[in-house]
């Protein structure tokens, strides 16, 4: 695969996860905000989207029931639901994750 | 590597912060509401002792002032950082309409002192200096303290740090003062200076108006592309709405990212990918904590995403390679750090996250 191909599909994967992850935080939170105002590096706490700890929890189930990933609890969770990128991050982490184990799988 | 002192309280202690460069306002009477409302990107729908972080705009849409506003005492405060105190009072009344002159607005200057404290054990500090009530503040509140409650405490944060702005009345304020000097000692306590919140705000990746202002980057962005889209209610009426609706409506074409480097790259270097431009540096700063070149740049929208290590820009040496990165670029210790468990004096024994996490 040459750079630029593996740079496109990158991008693909990673528009296809930010949109994933701006659909779950509209349902999940019932934001009344459309996707596209939704941005990338949008802090989810404190400032940002405002979100409480009680959002957080939901994020958490509708991560696992919608895109099942599970945050395990070791996992520094205030740093995966830091923004919308870093939950994108964790999304694409445990898809790779996934890929991985299902590759080595006898 | 060794942090330079002062960005170091700031990431790991207790920093002090002047506030020379915010003007604060009080805001009084009938038409205070509707004269923030027609400014205000951000609703302003704030219950007492709530600060709402906003924006106000210049009609053309371009960013006039980084804002907060809270409720409080039946008014509203106004921290504005960017335009000087004569450009607000000049915004407000050019673009307050009627309300304008219906509102009392009075400079806090005239009547406090005002500093502002931030770092991961900047609650410890500020319930030194200004009682326990501080340490039940969430983020984003206001509250009154002191003997005759007039000392007015922000908890807005700073750069992703737990962070303070306080005003203390004139009468008061030698006796804060000499607390606050009593204190320094105690925790290290270092001043940030203007460079210093630059800097970490690029690390943070976080939106810093006088940075931006001196690269002369908001002649161009707004809050789209600056990814400010938290701070506006595009259904409403404001200065400015018409402008940036029309952007959004037409859509735009970059987006701001965050990224690091090994050098320091000139504003306005080209980034390129396989030798063509696909975006602009923003700013470049030596990041001490991290021990490398921590950076913004505007890139086209289909590549301004965290991840990619095909970036490239000149530097005199030749090419170097750029890594866009999801903010903040380090780790908060503020996340790490519990009131009921931590204390500055014994933070070396705690077991803290490091800092910088590839």
């Amino acid at each position: 695969m040459t750079m630029q191909t593996k740079l496109e599909s990158y991008l693909e994967d990673r528009e296809r996860t930010l949109a994933q992850v701006r659909q779950l935080l509209i349902a999940s939170l019932d934001l009344k905000r459309p996707p596209e105002e939704i941005d990338p590096d949008m802090a989810l706490f404190g400032s940002g989207l405002g979100l409480d700890s009680i959002d957080a929890v939901e994020i958490v189930i509708a991560l696992e029931t919608e895109l099942g990933v599970k945050l395990e609890e070791n996992t520094d969770r205030q740093r995966a639901l830091r923004s919308v990128n870093a939950l994108v991050d964790v999304v694409m982490e445990s898809k790779r994750s996934q890929l991985v184990s299902t590759e080595i799988a006898p | 590597m060794k942090s330079a002192p002062n960005i170091s309280c700031l990431r790991q202690g207790v920093s002090l912060r002047d506030l020379a460069q915010v003007v604060a306002l009080r805001l009084e009477g009938a038409s205070a509401f509707a004269l923030l409302d027609r400014m205000s990107t951000a609703p302003i729908y704030v219950r007492e002792g709530q600060i709402k972080q906003s924006l106000f705009l210049l009609p053309d849409g371009k960013i006039f002032a980084d804002i907060l506003i809270a409720s409080g005492g039946g008014g509203f405060f106004v921290l504005s950082e960017g335009p000087s105190r004569e450009d607000l009072l000049s915004y407000i009344s050019t673009y307050g309409g009627d309300a304008a002159l219906q509102t009392s607005i009075v400079d806090l200057s005239e009547a406090y002192d005002s500093f502002g404290v931030g770092g991961p054990f900047a609650w410890e500090f500020v319930r030194a200096l200004l009682g326990p009530t501080v340490l039940g503040m969430g983020h984003l509140t206001l509250i009154a303290v002191g003997p005759e409650r007039k000392t007015l405490c922000f908890r807005t944060g700073m750069a992703g740090e737990y962070g303070y702005c306080i005003f203390v009345p004139k009468n008061e304020s030698a006796h804060v003062r000499e607390t606050l000097s009593q204190l320094a000692a105690q925790f290290d306590l270092e001043t940030m200076t203007q460079g210093d919140l630059e800097l970490a705000a690029v690390e943070q990746g976080i939106f810093n108006i006088s940075l931006l202002n001196a690269l002369g980057s908001l002649k161009t962005l707004g809050p789209i592309e600056l990814q400010l889209q938290s701070r506006v209610g595009f259904e409403r009426s404001f200065v400015g709405a018409e402008s940036l609706n029309h952007k959004r409506l037409h859509g735009t074409t970059h987006r701001t990212t965050s990224f690091s480097a090994a050098s320091l790259l000139a504003e306005g270097s080209p980034i390129l990918l396989e030798g063509v431009k696909v975006g602009t540096v923003l700013v470049t700063r030596q990041s001490p904590c991290r021990g490398d070149v921590v950076g913004l740049c505007l890139l086209e929208k289909k590549y301004a995403h965290p991840g990619i290590d095909a970036f490239f820009a000149h530097i005199d040496e030749g090419l170097i390679q750029i890594f866009t990165k999801t903010p903040p670029l380090l780790t908060n210790r503020s996340l790490a750090v519990n009131s009921l468990v931590h204390a500055y004096a014994t933070r070396s024994t705690a077991n803290f996250p490091p800092l910088v996490i590839e």
